[in-house]
């Protein structure tokens, strides 16, 4: 039977509560699962978040753990006496108290130990050979380790592969750690850089693990406090690398000072405004190419470079191209304006974001260890204040430059502005009175000078005694005195510009006086030599009377002599712009000079009276306006400054009887006073510049012949008949016209010009002044360092003492006068003829043998005083002596093609200037004499290596580099208030990774110089030109100059390069000195140290520098020029960073129950989150930071700025390739 | 006669039995009971991935807020009891003062003196080896205890004060470096 409906409905219904109730659960569970699941989901990746958060914070305790150390590194610490020094490494900061000991060594990498006070300890901290051993695994890691993806192979650091490319001064020892690989294939290298863990609690306390793979730290880790982390981190120091905003690619340049063909090059192919590769001392001429071109050896072409100037921002390629064209003035080079690098990675595309075909991804990441786009140097002096600018600015309403207004942002802090200014070139207490500034600088920079220099436990007053002040003083008018024709455009302060103002027009710069004791160089002459200059106007026995009749005839063993009081201006800047001199001289005295004379018409002698005026204003003619005559400075000769002028200083013709002019002697004063003012002008007490004193000591002086013949014409001059000679009126006043010209009156047949195209003989001509028959006496400084009484006011009278053979009766001529074109253009030279070093090694300033037209205007014996070679090159032909290196301000001119050896000068257009080629760098300093006080004579500051030298006493004299700076302003500020960059740090040895060579940067710093050494066997031709070559190229058959074939031969032979005087750094055999340095656990400290490292030059060795053989067979280089690479290198090199590549490794551990909390166990222990990167962090100083203090202010004195560096973060960068 | 048709219909369908209904009642309860039961889970899993996330966030915020300050502004700051409290919303954000609804988190931030220092001047954070000499001493280092807890408004900052147990809050740390 079959259920009725009733009933089926029924059954259907029964059990329905239940489905539904069973449907909700499922919704209801469906729903609770979703809900968890989603909130676990949730909750994980919370975790990861969380986790990733933690890493990263682990990092930053990384980072922070480093800028700690980095910290702790450079700041002073309180309760050690005086002042420490800090000097970084990449990997480690050491610090030295002023006293020079080591303080503390603070590492910039993760260790056991990581600040010690052994400088042992840290030199030679170096990972375990067997760092990779299964012991070692947990408590070292490798920072270095390697991702491979593919068949590519990516490293954090550094790319074992740039040793195999070549990069220049790469290299690494296989065998100091294990799993190092140099020549494998490219995945097989492998550059392991190791160091310890740290390891990090809970509660953040940290240490390593002992042998026993056990936590040793401040506290014990317990299952509270377990290990939750580990840190591993080594700090890079960016300044060790090249910085690719700031360098590119050198081609050398210096000031020429010698004949050799590079030189004459230099003149021709002068750098072009924008050529910044070409400035001496610009970060552009630090090479790239031991990065970028890393097998090249040579210089690189010019194709090569011009491929790295369109690589870097701001450089230009073109101009000279690489010193091979003469830049035209139409047009200079003109710079990209691209953007500067943020980072190396950047690199590789130009700011179009097209790729560059140098460098391609895998030559970056090969590069990335050589070069950075972020290097900055600290610019503080020693005692952390800020150093005073190299460059002269105008005060209170002189204009400025733009150049100018940089320089002056980069010198200021706060309202307080850290450089010289000046405003009035013709007085010597202007820029001194009327600029208070000046004064506090000048006072502050003394009591520096007073303080021990950190490191050296030593003070520069205590070195220089009486001569600190001077010394300052010399410095501050040596800055003063830079840039008297300013080429740049007044920028004015509404925003237009004007044209530009000279400081000084003429080249003129009045000595400053910072005391009554204390005066500079100025620009300015002096008076180098007096001489009393004897003719025979009569002769009874060669029956030449006077007119007057029988009353005034000569017995015939009677003369009638004639004397002149002579004077040789001479200044220590030479150079250009030209120096057109401008100051009046009084001469008081002489009416006191007597002789003995025959008295009236009785055979009567008695001592009288020369007649000479009574106290007598002169003031010469501009002493280039003669035949010969130039206007850059040195010495002067006297032609000029008595010619045509009606030359006052002429005695009353005195009758003389007998062989003999018996003297009586006397004192005469000199006054030298800046401007015009002869006649009866009123004299302005305050331009007074100096007032030398002299004392002729009583002699018999042997009596002047009368000269019996006249003269021939010669190369333009006129015949002159015999009476012409005996007067002086008339020799003085044609003292302009030709001059001596050497010929049949010496008897050594070389030294005898030719005649001239007519035919003329050369010899004794119309402008010559002097004859063999006259006698001259003179005064001379003994030393010969006319630089000794240049910057003295008040010049005592034991300064200059008789000549050589003023007492000789044998000799007549005994003087020393020469003019500035060269010493053979007054006869009788008095080292000349036969008095040269070939007799005695003394004789002349070096035991060279020079040539006789160029031999150093010093008396004989001066060599005696120089014992330490320090006298200067002049520039190109100009002779060598006592000069102060005065900046090269251009020179344009182009006769025969060469500017700067050509007699003429060209003021160089805007093409050519620029501050930074002008003064690279406190350097130029280096010809100032530290001994005016102590009377210590051709003895300047010594900044190059020379041992002995009293400069080399502690401190040493280029530790003063450290108190000046010249800021870069161009193309860019490269140059910051405090801070330069691209600097390359000195100190390349690398902690803990010793067995890691890398001295790229110094490669790159060493690569732009091109020293200059001069030979002795160069010695007579390396100052030849004008008229003794006819200039280049020496052609006899134009009928002038030397007859000697030999010396025309080694004239050729320079000239065409085939005697390199100027070769490149051989950089390996340089670094052996910074490597010996390393070796002895030491670093450098100041940079400034480059100048006691001898640079050695291609297929030279360093042993030839350090026993000084070197220098002995080149003994007729001056200071200036083997000071001048220094000058180049040492404001591109530093020692202490201010940018930091900090390279970490990071782990976050979740321990397992099963292993003990202080102790990591591979196996147990989970590694829950991993972090490898690198931060690029900043140490600077806010500029603007308001309330900065004066330091110059006496009562800030003790204010410094160690304190005020901050720090901040530039890049942050994951490594995950 | 019709009948209604809604009487006729009532009078077909009786419903549920008692038997059916509680039989349904004891399975729902039993199942709902249990799965309710888990819910807090869930809920705990979704405050303890908020928790994670905001306190991440506030430690963040601190650090960085040290790494940012001046140095001994922010030691002195943070050296007085009664400034080292900060106090964070539901997203942990900062808020200016406590006292308003929406204070959730609450941070206490010390700064870790050794035993053997004066913090928060002298030295927090020993670093490896520094047992021997006082130039090591990481002067320029700064550990920062920061103690962050869940329980919203007065009742946080009492739990913090009171230093009750871990429980009520989270504790972590951050090593700051003067910058």
């Amino acid at each position: 039977m079959h259920p009725s409906r009733k009933q089926r409905a029924k059954a259907t219904k029964q059990g329905v509560a239940l489905v539904v109730v069973l449907a909700l659960i499922t919704i209801m569970g469906i729903l609770i699962v979703a809900i968890l699941a989603t909130s676990s989901s949730e909750l994980k990746s919370a975790r990861i978040y969380s986790d990733g958060i933690e890493v990263r914070q682990m990092n930053e305790t990384a980072v922070n753990l480093a800028v700690g150390q980095l910290r702790l590194g450079t700041r002073q610490l309180s309760d050690l006496p005086g002042k420490e020094v800090w000097a970084s490494q990449p990997g480690a900061i050491r610090v030295y108290a002023e006293s020079g000991t080591f303080e503390r060594g603070v590492k910039l990498y993760s260790d056991s130990v990581m600040t010690t006070i052994s400088e042992p300890a840290l030199s030679e901290d170096i990972p375990p050979t067997d760092w990779n051993s299964d012991d070692n695994q947990i408590r070292y890691t490798d920072l270095n380790e390697p991702v491979i993806r593919k068949d590519d192979i990516f490293f954090p650091i550094v790319n074992p592969a740039a040793f195999e490319a070549g990069v220049n001064g790469f290299d690494f020892e296989e065998s100091a750690v294990a799993g190092a690989n140099k020549n494998g294939s490219l995945l097989e290298k492998r550059l392991p850089m190791p160091v310890e863990w740290l390891y990090v609690l809970r509660r953040g306390e940290m240490g390593t693990l002992d042998n026993n793979g056990k936590f040793s730290g401040s506290v014990e880790a317990s299952s509270e406090n377990p290990i939750v982390g580990r840190v591993a981190f080594w700090t890079d120091d960016e300044s060790s690398k090249i910085n690719v905003n700031t360098a590119s690619e050198p081609t050398f340049w210096d000031t020429p000072r010698a004949i050799n063909k590079k030189d004459m090059d230099y003149g021709k192919f002068q750098p072009g405004r924008n050529e910044y590769q070409r400035y001496p001392g610009h970060p552009a001429t630090t090479a790239l190419s031991p990065v970028l071109f890393p097998n090249a050896t040579d210089e690189l072409s010019s194709a090569k470079k011009e491929e790295i100037y369109e690589l870097i921002p701001r450089v230009g390629g073109g101009g000279t191209t690489g010193g091979t064209m003469r830049q035209l003035p139409g047009e200079p080079i003109v710079t990209d304006r691209d953007r500067l690098f943020a980072s190396i990675d950047e690199f590789i595309f130009q700011p179009d974001r097209e790729q560059i075909e140098l460098i391609n991804p895998e030559s970056l990441r090969m590069a990335s260890f050589f070069l950075t786009a972020n290097s900055r140097s600290p610019e503080l002096n020693p005692l952390g204040k800020p150093k005073i600018a190299m460059w002269p600015l105008g005060a209170n309403t002189y204009p400025r430059t733009a150049f100018d207004h940089l320089i002056a942002f980069c010198s200021t802090t706060g309202d307080h502005l850290y450089a010289f200014q000046r405003e009035r070139a013709t007085s010597p207490v202007s820029d001194w009175d009327n600029i208070s500034r000046n004064q506090e600088l000048f006072s502050w920079l003394v009591r520096d000078l007073n303080e021990n220099v950190p490191g050296t436990g030593a003070a520069f007053s205590g070195k220089f005694g009486p001569d600190l002040e001077q010394i300052t003083t010399e410095i501050f008018d040596y800055i003063r005195t830079t840039n008297l024709n300013d080429l740049a455009p007044i920028q004015n302060r509404n925003g237009t510009t004007s044209k530009p103002r000279n400081f000084a027009g003429n080249g003129q710069v009045a000595p400053i006086r910072t005391s009554d004791e204390h005066m500079g160089f100025g620009r300015f002459f002096t008076i180098s030599e007096f001489g009393l200059h004897f003719i025979c106007n009569g002769h009874g026995g060669q029956g030449l009377q006077p007119p007057g009749g029988p009353k005034k005839k000569l017995k015939p063993n009677e003369r009638l002599v004639e004397a002149g009081f002579l004077m040789e201006p001479f200044s220590p800047s030479i150079g250009w712009p030209r120096l057109h001199n401008n100051f009046t001289v009084i001469v008081t005295g002489l009416d006191s000079l007597k002789t003995r004379q025959v008295v009236g018409t009785e055979d009567k002698q008695e001592e009288k009276s020369m007649e000479f005026p009574a106290p007598q204003r002169y003031r010469p003619r501009r002493l280039d306006a003669s035949w010969h005559g130039r206007a850059w400075g040195g010495s002067s000769g006297i032609r000029t400054f008595v010619a045509r002028n009606n030359y006052p200083l002429v005695s009353m013709r005195m009758r003389i009887k007998g062989d003999s002019i018996s003297f009586s002697g006397g004192k005469v004063k000199v006054e030298i006073y800046d401007g015009d003012f002869s006649g009866t002008k009123k004299l302005d007490p305050k331009r007074k510049i100096q007032t030398i004193e002299l004392l002729f000591p009583p002699a018999d002086f042997p009596v002047p012949e009368l000269v019996r013949k006249g003269t021939t014409k010669f190369r333009g001059t006129v015949a002159t008949s015999q009476n012409f000679w005996w007067t002086l009126g008339t020799r003085y006043g044609n003292a302009h016209r030709t001059p001596h010209a050497p010929g049949i009156e010496y008897a050594e047949k070389n030294r005898r010009w030719p005649p001239d195209r007519g035919g003329q003989k050369p010899g004794f001509k119309t402008g010559g002044v002097f004859r063999s028959e006259d006698v001259v006496r003179t005064l001379v400084p003994a030393h010969g360092d006319h630089r000794l009484f240049a910057a003295v006011e008040e010049v005592a009278d034991t300064v200059f003492v008789p000549n050589h053979n003023y007492h000789d009766k044998t000799v007549q001529l005994d003087h020393t006068f020469a003019d500035t074109q060269g010493t053979h253009l007054l006869y009788g030279f008095s080292n000349e003829p036969g008095l040269t070093s070939k007799k005695n090694a003394d004789a002349q300033l070096t035991p060279a043998d020079y040539h006789y037209s160029r031999l150093p205007d010093v008396p004989y014996g001066a060599g005696a005083f120089n014992l330490y070679g320090d006298f200067d090159n002049g520039v190109a032909q100009i002779g060598d002596g006592a000069f102060i290196n005065r900046p090269d301000e251009g020179n344009a001119a182009s006769k025969g093609q060469y500017s700067y050896f050509a007699w003429n000068y060209s003021k160089p257009r805007l093409v050519n200037f620029s501050p930074n080629r002008m003064i690279p760098s406190p350097g130029v300093l280096g010809s100032l004499p530290v001994g005016i006080k102590r009377n210590r004579p051709w003895e300047t500051l010594l900044f190059r290596p020379q041992p002995g030298h009293p400069g080399s006493n502690s401190p040493s004299d280029h530790l003063l580099m450290e108190y000046f700076w010249m800021p870069v302003v161009e193309p860019f500020a490269i140059s910051e208030p405090f801070s330069t960059a691209g600097k390359i740090n000195m100190n390349y040895r690398m902690v803990p990774f010793s067995y890691i060579k890398r001295s790229t940067g110094l490669h790159g710093v060493l690569k732009s110089e091109e020293p200059l050494a001069i030979p002795n066997d160069m010695s007579k031709v390396y100052k030849l030109w004008d008229h003794e070559t006819s200039d280049h190229p020496w052609l006899p058959s134009q009928g002038r100059g030397n007859l000697d074939p030999q010396t025309r031969e080694d004239w050729k032979a320079a000239a065409e390069g085939k005697v390199p005087m100027r070769k490149r750094i051989n950089i390996d055999e340089t670094l052996k000195q910074f490597e010996e340095k390393f070796d002895s656990n030491a670093l450098f400290t100041y940079p400034s140290e480059i100048c006691d490292i001898h640079l050695v030059r291609e297929n030279e060795t360093l042993n030839e520098y350090k026993d000084q053989t070197f220098w002995a067979g080149h003994v007729v280089t001056g200071d200036n020029v083997r000071e001048r690479p220094y000058a180049n290198i040492y404001p591109r090199l530093t020692t202490r960073s201010n940018i930091y590549r900090i390279h970490t490794r990071v782990e976050m551990i979740r321990k397992s129950r099963e292993s003990p909390p202080d102790q990591f166990s591979k196996e147990l222990d989970s590694v829950v989150g991993r972090y490898r990167g690198s931060t690029l962090v900043e140490r600077y100083i806010d500029p603007t930071k308001a309330n900065q203090p004066d330091y110059a202010a006496p009562g800030e004195s003790n204010e410094d700025l160690f304190d005020s560096y901050h720090f901040r973060i530039l890049e942050s960068k994951r490594f995950s390739p | 006669m019709i009948r209604p048709a809604s009487i006729y219909k009532s009078h077909q369908s009786p419903g549920f039995s008692l038997i059916e209904v509680l039989f349904a009642l004891v399975i729902f309860s039993t199942v709902a009971i249990s799965m309710i039961a888990i819910l807090p889970t869930g809920f705990d899993n979704v405050r303890e991935a908020a928790n994670l996330s905001v306190v991440s966030r506030i430690i963040q915020t601190v650090t960085s807020d040290a790494q940012s300050s001046d140095w001994d502004e922010f030691a002195d700051r943070f050296s007085n009891p009664q400034k080292q409290f900060l106090f964070f919303d539901d997203q942990g954000n900062r808020l200016e003062k406590t006292g308003v609804p929406n204070h959730i988190y609450t941070a206490r931030i010390e700064i870790v003196p050794t035993p053997n220092s004066t913090a928060p001047n002298g030295i927090s954070v020993v670093l490896p080896g520094d047992t021997t000499s006082k130039v090591g001493r990481a002067t320029d280092l700064r550990k920062l205890l920061i103690k962050i807890t869940t329980i919203p408004g007065e009742q946080g900052i009492k739990a913090l004060k009171e230093r009750q147990g871990k429980a009520r809050y989270t504790e972590h740390f951050a090593i700051v470096a003067a910058f």
